[in-house]
């Protein structure tokens, strides 16, 4: 459980940030049948979100601290790249008063800084860790 | 074994207390910081929006209702049109008293393309303007062509770049300061694009929300006082010369939103003050009930060698460690909430608000860090002043 | 190093009547000994020796390390002498519970700004702690916490060491390593004062006292007599 404690924050948040994606933090909904821009931020989102959630159960599983520690430093570069994806990789609407801007893309800032402060001390523990046990 | 270690390593076996004390900081830390910061946006974006409007006086066609829909353009950035006729324009003009007057005509569009919101378009007039211009961060060669815009700066689209309005391509041209009003949103054009783009929804069969054109109608006249004349008087005359129309003192109208960020700073006082002073109670009891409990740690300590002073200081250095790591946890934390969801927060209060800049914010951080290690040191000293002070051979003997 | 108590009395409030306790006592244990002190609870032995290791100020009365009398100078001044020079082995469990065994030991080293792992590790050696080094006191028994506690007292090479009923509660065996110990460090050229109504003790004591009421008596005689006396009774 101690061990890994790291992994199931990891894991929670990956899953936060999947589920809250499309739910309570989404993008805004379509608009006379159209989707905008911001849809397909929110869907790299979901599934960036997805993968990092499945890497976060690897992690828990497997044994090997090396391992663990190398997945740590991929969800780390995940979340990182979770970060820039609203905005900056994918655009979102016009206005800032839109909620694209005002909940989604905050949220999503909020939940991958978080996932990606976890993760860093999860790979430098690790790392750490596997290089006392060698 | 280092003595400087000792700190730390008692921190360490007691986890749990060592928890409640730093979430504690935490949350003091984080109600203290949280709270200066809405306060201080809170008076950047009231500043900033007086300073945003520039005039002294706004006219506006008579009617409670378009004096709302005015602040809400203002402040939550709601769209808004209402209009009067353009000969009010010259009537004003004709009042003594007056430096400077510029019309603007409001248009709302039902939809841009990629966006649900309505934006608020504004025909200005650019030879008379001072109430945009002086806002423009990127500058602009001097006059807008056809189908030219500037847009606020709460808009993505940068200038070069163009937006489809109404089908229309219109090219941003300058992009304005931020300010945290309402205006951030809006999109600034000439007349004559506006007329234009009137044109194009009724091509279209899109739904303009006023059927008048800027040629026989204007929406407001914002006026600059001459210098050495009564603002005041300045209103009264145009409210009593002039039929259909009220002349709004801008400074009223700020110091209604005024008043209200008064009450809401002073809430956000008083909440951060009750956080402080309840976190400094349960700091304070927490420390001398654990003074309680540490009495015999102490009297061997003495025992030692160890001298008051460095008692004392171990209390101290523990104290500074929770209080510290909670301070900067809970600025940080805030940080990361606050300065992100700024703009939902302004949404759902309709308030103007205005992050200060790094600077101020890191000051502001660091203080509220200073304040909270000095809470609970103090709340520590009183333990360490106990624990320094024991009868050490009583309690050995009592050996309790 | 010449100790020496002159005059020492302690007061206490008991209801409404003032007590002395110690009762004006002078005392002076002679460095290289081992000097036992016994007698009934409540007789005034700890607060004696509390006064003599300089952690309760005494009401009247001065205590003299060579020519410094310990209560005249600053509580900083004399916490770093205690540190030095004192070694002190609190009756009861006195391991600091954060600590682990080893740490424990070499606190008091680390106070006087020395790194004196090696010797640490020679005393746990001595009182049988050498596989608990890295425990902490919460896995302990009471025997092993007193061994704690007297390695502990003596981590500095003290030049005067204090024992407040160092076998009490203790079996036979781990009561005479401790006395053993107690006793090695008088040879070596320590004081060795001994507070204790543990009869085995008398028999490490070069000199004997008793307290009763206040009052320390000298028995006159020395601790083999003293052990012959036992022997023929």
């Amino acid at each position: 459980m101690k061990k890994n404690i790291l992994g199931i924050a990891e894991f929670l948040f990956a899953a936060v940030l999947t589920i809250g994606s499309f739910t309570v933090f989404k993008a805004c909904g379509e608009h006379e049948g159209k989707f905008m821009a911001c849809h397909w931020a929110q869907n790299a989102v979901t599934l960036i979100g997805a993968v990092t959630a499945i890497l976060a159960l690897v992690r828990i599983v497997f044994k090997n601290t090396g391992i663990k520690a190398g997945i740590a430093i991929g969800i780390s570069l995940l979340s990182a790249a979770v970060i820039i994806i609203p905005g900056h990789v994918i655009s979102l609407c016009m206005m800032e008063t839109m909620r694209c801007h005002s909940i989604f893309r905050p949220a999503v800032t909020v939940i991958g800084a978080l996932l990606v402060i976890i993760a860093v001390i999860d790979a430098a523990a690790g790392i750490i860790k596997s290089g006392k046990e060698s | 074994m280092r003595l400087r270690a000792l700190p730390l390593n008692d921190l360490r076996r007691k986890p749990i207390r060592t928890a409640a004390l730093t979430v504690i900081a935490l949350v003091l830390s984080a109600a203290v910081f949280g709270g200066e910061i809405l306060i201080k946006s809170l008076q950047k974006g009231l500043a900033s929006l007086e300073e945003r409007l520039g005039a002294d006086i706004i006219v506006l066609p008579e009617g409670a209702e378009n004096k709302v829909d005015l602040e809400n353009i203002l402040l939550q950035g709601t769209p808004g049109y209402f209009y009067m006729d353009k000969s009010v324009a010259d009537e004003i003009a004709a009042i003594d008293g007056i430096s400077q007057l510029s019309t603007q005509y409001f248009l709302v569009s039902a939809n841009a393309e990629c966006c649900t919101a309505q934006v608020q378009i504004i025909g200005f007039d650019e030879h008379s303007d001072f109430t945009v211009k002086p806002w423009l961060k990127e500058v602009y060669d001097g006059s807008l062509k056809d189908n030219e815009i500037i847009v606020g700066a709460g808009l993505s689209t940068s200038v070069g770049h163009t937006l489809s309005l109404y089908g229309v391509e219109c090219k941003a041209v300058g992009k304005l300061e931020r300010t945290g009003t309402g205006l951030d949103t809006a999109v600034y054009t000439t007349n004559d694009t506006v007329k234009r783009l009137i044109q194009a929804s009724a091509d279209r069969g899109i739904a303009v929300l006023s059927k008048q054109s800027p040629e026989d109608v204007i929406s407001s006249v914002y006026i600059k006082a001459a210098e050495g004349a009564d603002i005041d008087e300045l209103a009264i005359s145009i409210n009593t010369q002039i039929d259909g129309v009220q002349a709004v003192r801008t400074k009223t109208m700020m110091t209604e939103t005024a008043d209200k960020l008064n009450v809401i700073s002073k809430s956000i006082t008083v909440l951060t003050a009750v956080v402080w002073g309840l976190a400094a109670v349960i700091m304070l009891s927490a420390y001398y009930l654990t003074a309680n409990e540490r009495k015999k740690e102490f009297a061997v300590l003495r025992t030692i060698g160890f001298s008051r002073k460095q008692l004392s200081r171990l209390v101290l250095t523990e104290s500074l460690i929770t209080a510290g790591t909670g301070g900067i946890t809970g600025v940080g934390l805030t940080v990361l909430v606050i300065v992100p969801f700024l703009k939902a927060i302004e949404q759902k209060t309709a308030l103007p608000l205005l992050m200060p800049s790094h600077i101020t914010v890191s000051l502001y951080g660091a203080a509220v860090i200073l304040i909270v290690l000095l809470t609970g040191s103090a709340s520590a000293a009183l333990s360490a002043y106990k624990l320094s002070h024991i009868d050490t051979g009583k309690i050995l003997r009592e050996g309790c | 190093m010449r100790i020496s108590a002159e005059d020492i009395s302690v007061s206490y409030n008991k209801k409404d009547r003032i007590i002395k306790v110690p009762d004006k006592v002078s005392f002076e244990p002679v460095s290289g000994e081992v000097t036992v002190i016994n007698g009934r609870s409540g007789s005034g032995k700890t607060t004696l020796i509390n006064v003599l290791a300089g952690i309760l100020l005494p009401t009247e009365g001065r205590v003299c390390y060579d020519e410094t009398d310990i209560y005249q100078i600053s509580d900083e001044k004399l916490s770093a002498f205690r540190c030095e020079n004192i070694g002190y082995i609190p009756q009861g469990a006195s391991a600091l519970a954060n600590l682990t065994v080893m740490q424990n030991i070499l606190l008091p080293s680390a106070l006087a700004g020395k790194d004196n792992v090696k010797f640490a590790e020679e005393l746990l050696e001595m009182v049988g702690l050498e596989k608990l080094k890295n425990a902490y006191p919460d896995e302990l028994s009471g025997g092993e916490l007193r061994r704690l506690a007297a390695a502990r007292a003596l981590i500095n090479s003290p030049s005067v060491i204090f024992a407040d009923e160092p076998t009490n509660d203790l079996d036979d065996e781990n009561a005479s390593l401790i006395l053993e110990l107690l006793k090695a460090q008088a040879e070596k050229g320590a004081a060795v004062i001994i507070v204790t109504h543990d009869i085995k003790a008398q028999a490490y004591a070069d000199t004997l006292y008793r307290m009763d009421g206040g009052k320390l008596q000298s028995y006159g005689i020395s601790a083999k007599e003293k052990e012959d006396i036992y022997d023929t009774a």
